[in-house]
Parts: C-alpha cells; structure tokens; sequence
C-alpha cells in the first residue's frame, strides 16, 4: 500500500501538488488520471523518491520514505520498475544493453542467463527483433516498449507506468493493456500503478482510478464510481468535452 | 544617488556570493565523488573506456601541440640566448619550462576542451533526457556508474599524456637548437641533463594529477547539473569549459606557489 499524505510540491511559483492524499492498493491495478501538467509524472516521481516533496508524508509497506535519505532511498527504489513517460532509454547502449543493465547491477546471473531473461523480456513487449538496435534508430512506440522491458525485467514488486500507451498504434496499445493485466494476475503480488489518457482503456482495466486535478486527488474509487459520479469535472474529463467547469487555457 | 553607487556593489557582492556557493557545492560534489571511487564496484570495464576515451584518443593532438609548442618556445629562447652566445642553453631552458609549467598547463587545457566539453555535453544531455532520473529509479548511483570511471581515468591520464606533452616538446626544441642556432647534438643533451632533474619532471606530474581531478569533476559536475533541453546543453558544456579553464588556472598559481615556496 502506498499513502500520500498532505503532499505538496512547488516549482519555483507554480504550485503542482497542493496537500495531495491519494491511496494506491496493494496488488491492484491503480489509473492516474488527469489533463496533461496536472502532475501526474511528479506524483508517481514521488514515490520512487526522484523527487522529494516539500511537506507532508509519504507511506510505502508500512515506511515513511520521506524520511529516508539517499542511500536507504536507493535501496528502497529495487523493488520498483518504472517505465518513463519519454521512456529514458540510455542512448549510448544498444536495445539489450538497455535491458540487461538492472540485472548487471543487481544480480550475479551470469551473462547467458542476463542475455536469456532481457530477452524474454523483450519478447514479452513484442521486441524480439531489434536487440542490436540503439534507441535513436527505434520509433517511439518501439521505444516505450524497450522501457516497458527495462522494467519488467529485474521483476519489481511495484511498476510505475507513465503514459505507457501514448503514441502507439491501436493495436500495440490494445497488447500493452492486456500485458499489464497478465503481469497482474500472474503475479499477485505486484502492484501496479498506471497513468494514463485512454478512458476507454482505464475504466476497463483498472481496479482503482484517481483522479488529479488542481494538485488535488478529487475523485478516488473503482471504475463504477467514476462511471457513476455527478462531480462535474469527472464527468467532464470522463466525456472528453471541452465545455464544462474545467477550463483549458 | 545612493542607489546608484550602491548597485555595482551590490552586483559584486551578488557575483562573488554565486561563486563562492558555487565552490561549496563543487566541493561536496568531490568529497562525494571520491568517497564513491573507494566504494565498490570497481567498474574496471568502465574505466578501461574512460582511459581511452581522455587518454588514448587525446594522444595525437597532445602529440602534435607538444612538438610545436617546445619547437616554438627554442626558437623564442634561442633567439633571446644567442644575444649574449648562450644558445646551448636552448634545451635545457624549454625543458624547465616544459616540465614544470608548460606541459601540465597546456596538457590541461586541450584535454578540458577536448574531453572534458565531450563529458559535459553527454552527462547534460542524459541530465534533460532523464536517463539520469532513469538511473537513479533503478537504484543504480550515477556518482558511482559515470562519474567514478571518469574521475580515475583523467587522474591516471593526465600526468601520461604530460609526460608525452615533455617528450614532444623537447624533440621540438631539440629541432630548433640543431637547425635554427647550430647547437650540437651532444651539447644540447648534456646541457638538458645538467638542468633538469628529476624533481622538476615530478612537480610538473603533480601538477598533471590534480588538473585530471578537477577537470574531470567540473565537467560532471556542471553535467549533472544542466537544466532545460538543447540549450540547456549548450549552456552546461559552455560553463563547463569555462569553469575548467578558470579553476586549472587558480589551482595552478596555488600549486606552483606550495611548490616554488617549499
Ligand atoms: N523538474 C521540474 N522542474 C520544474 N517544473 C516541473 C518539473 N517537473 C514537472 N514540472 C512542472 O510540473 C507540472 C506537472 O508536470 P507533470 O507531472 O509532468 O505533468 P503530467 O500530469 O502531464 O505528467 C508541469 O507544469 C511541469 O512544468
Ligand atoms: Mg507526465
């Protein structure tokens, strides 16, 4: 179970997090929803600790995390995956470096076995073909899915999936759903926690939405909650409607 | 009135706040670094690549400077020398300068241009990228992966390349002796001999070790800390080769002046 409570981030002036509490399930699948700038990457950036807030407490397994400091963050941060939502792929190493680098450093697998599981890992993103590619000769989706092997491949208890589906075609994206739900029933003890712009795809995957809006989680609940609410920013984000108490400026 | 006298010390004030901030996070930065170097993992793989990116691939331009700068600076001396007949002096006059200024001094230089903006430029581009962030959420220390290889590699380099910086430069000056001002060859060399001993070599070498650590530390430094996209990068590598240039200069004048009063 990860808590937030009362957490609030500034950039500068902009005030991006305001007190935020939002609860994610353990061994769920969590959607973040949101416009886009709402701060959607910094709230899930919170939780691995790449960013730290300016007040308020941050609860993973029973552990307050803002309390720690580098080094103990950086332990806490092994049991996660996180694909990025420009998927940060280390453009000096081909594809399969990529994916073979958290198994370097965290594992002594010998190099068969670290080739033989970023491969599987690959294969599971449908990447079987592009292991000697370097990132800049991939297209985006391609890219997401290089990231998406990345974090699956050291078998984290935690995945953070930024915008895991943006840019990709149909199809691909259709796969990348089914595989966060196969990961999540194959392994019940992974925790799962999504952000995403595909309503569509949201409200038929997730065990749990949150809504963020004005640094605040408005809405929190279960598909049916979100299918059912009267609050109407929810229900204007939800329809995809450009009138409506929201403004985009 | 008041305002206007007060501004350019207020702007003064504001500018050497800035820098002296700016050595104190330096110095953090290193003191972190090196507790990182005595850490493990060694990283031997990375560091080998390191070792030829600052070293092997600098060799030829090291190589190249070397020569010119110790040919230049025998004719320079020479000419100077001949007015009261010392030209067998040449050599051995070149060779003081080359050993203990001259070679670490410039050696510095070109590897802060050379690697050193290369080193700033790709930590700042990984920086906006954020293959750093990347890194450090796969709890791997960026200190530890990056900037560990870099800080041995231009440390063990830079007195290398110093002393292919002094080799060249006397052949240099050797070539200008011999030609230009009719310097025997066996002159040339017991004069050079006579001169320059060990000790001179050695307070160049020391000087070469402590520019490799801080070229090396203000390029990652100045990398890891860019800001913003593309020109963000530029920005960074640009402070990065100033900030290089500046600091070997004052650590220069602080060494020579340990070594020159001891
Ligand atoms: N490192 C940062 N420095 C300054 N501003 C930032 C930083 N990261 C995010 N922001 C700002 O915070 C806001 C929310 O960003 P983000 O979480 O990326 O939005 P999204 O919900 O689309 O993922 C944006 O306005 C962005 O400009
Ligand atoms: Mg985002």
């Amino acid at each position: 179970m990860i808590a937030f409570e009362n957490i609030s981030k500034k950039f500068g002036n902009t005030t991006v997090l305001d007190e935020i509490c939002l609860q994610i399930p353990k061994n769920k699948i969590t959607f973040i929803i949101g416009r886009s700038g709402e701060g959607k990457s910094v709230t899930i950036k919170h939780i691995i600790g790449l960013l730290r807030p300016d007040s308020g407490r941050i609860i993973v397994d029973d552990e307050e995390i803002t309390t720690f400091n580098t080094a103990r963050m950086r332990q806490h941060r092994k049991k996660f995956g996180m694909l990025f939502q420009h998927s940060a792929l280390f453009d000096s190493m081909s594809v399969l470096d990529n994916v073979i680098f958290p198994l370097r450093e965290h594992t002594s697998l010998s190099r068969q076995a670290m080739r033989a599981k970023a491969e599987e890992s690959l294969a599971r993103v449908g990447l079987g073909d592009v292991l000697q590619r370097y990132p800049s000769e991939l297209s985006t989706g391609e890219q997401k899915r290089t990231g998406l092997a990345r974090a699956l491949v050291n078998d984290p208890h935690v995945l953070l999936y930024d915008e895991p589906t943006t840019g990709m075609d149909p199809l691909i994206a259709e796969m990348i759903d089914n595989l966060i739900v196969k990961i999540n029933t194959e392994l019940p003890e992974v925790t799962s926690v999504v952000i995403s712009h595909d309503i569509k795809a949201t409200l038929a995957t997730a065990d749990q939405i949150i809504m963020i809006y004005k640094g605040k989680a408005v809405l929190e609940g279960d598909p049916a909650t979100f299918r059912n609410t009267r609050d109407p920013v929810v229900g204007q984000f939800m329809a995809g409607r450009v009138e409506g108490p929201m403004q985009f400026i | 009135m008041v305002r206007v006298l007060a501004q350019p010390v207020t702007l003064l004030g504001a500018f050497f706040l800035r820098r002296i901030i700016g050595l104190g996070a330096f110095l953090i930065f290193l003191r972190q670094a090196l507790a990182e170097v005595c850490r493990r993992p060694l990283r031997l793989d990375r560091i080998f690549i390191q070792l030829e990116f600052i070293g092997i691939k600098s060799l030829l331009i090291i190589v190249i400077t070397g020569f010119f700068v110790g040919a230049v600076f025998g004719l320079q001396v020479g000419s100077i020398f001949s007015i009261f007949s010392a030209e067998s002096l040449t050599g051995s006059a070149t060779g003081l300068a080359l050993t203990r200024e001259l070679a670490p001094l410039i050696t510095a230089f070109l590897i802060a241009g050379r690697a050193g903006s290369a080193i700033t430029a790709e930590l700042a581009a990984m920086k906006v990228n954020e293959q750093i962030d990347a890194m450090e959420a796969m709890g791997v220390n960026p200190l530890s992966y990056l900037v560990k290889p870099l800080l041995i590699a231009s440390t063990v380099m830079m007195p290398l390349l110093c002393i292919f910086f002094i080799l060249l430069g006397m052949i240099g000056s050797y070539v200008s002796a011999l030609f230009i001002f009719d310097v025997s060859e066996g002159i040339f060399r017991e004069k050079v001999l006579e001169f320059i001993v060990m000790q001179d070599v050695i307070a160049g070498l020391v000087k070469a070790v402590f520019f490799g650590l801080v070229i090396a530390t203000v390029a990652c430094n100045c990398g890891l800390h860019a800001r913003g996209g593309a020109r963000g990068i530029g920005e960074a590598t640009t402070t990065g080769v100033v900030t290089n240039l500046l600091s070997v200069l004052c650590l220069d004048v602080l060494i020579t002046w340990i070594q020159v009063s001891t």
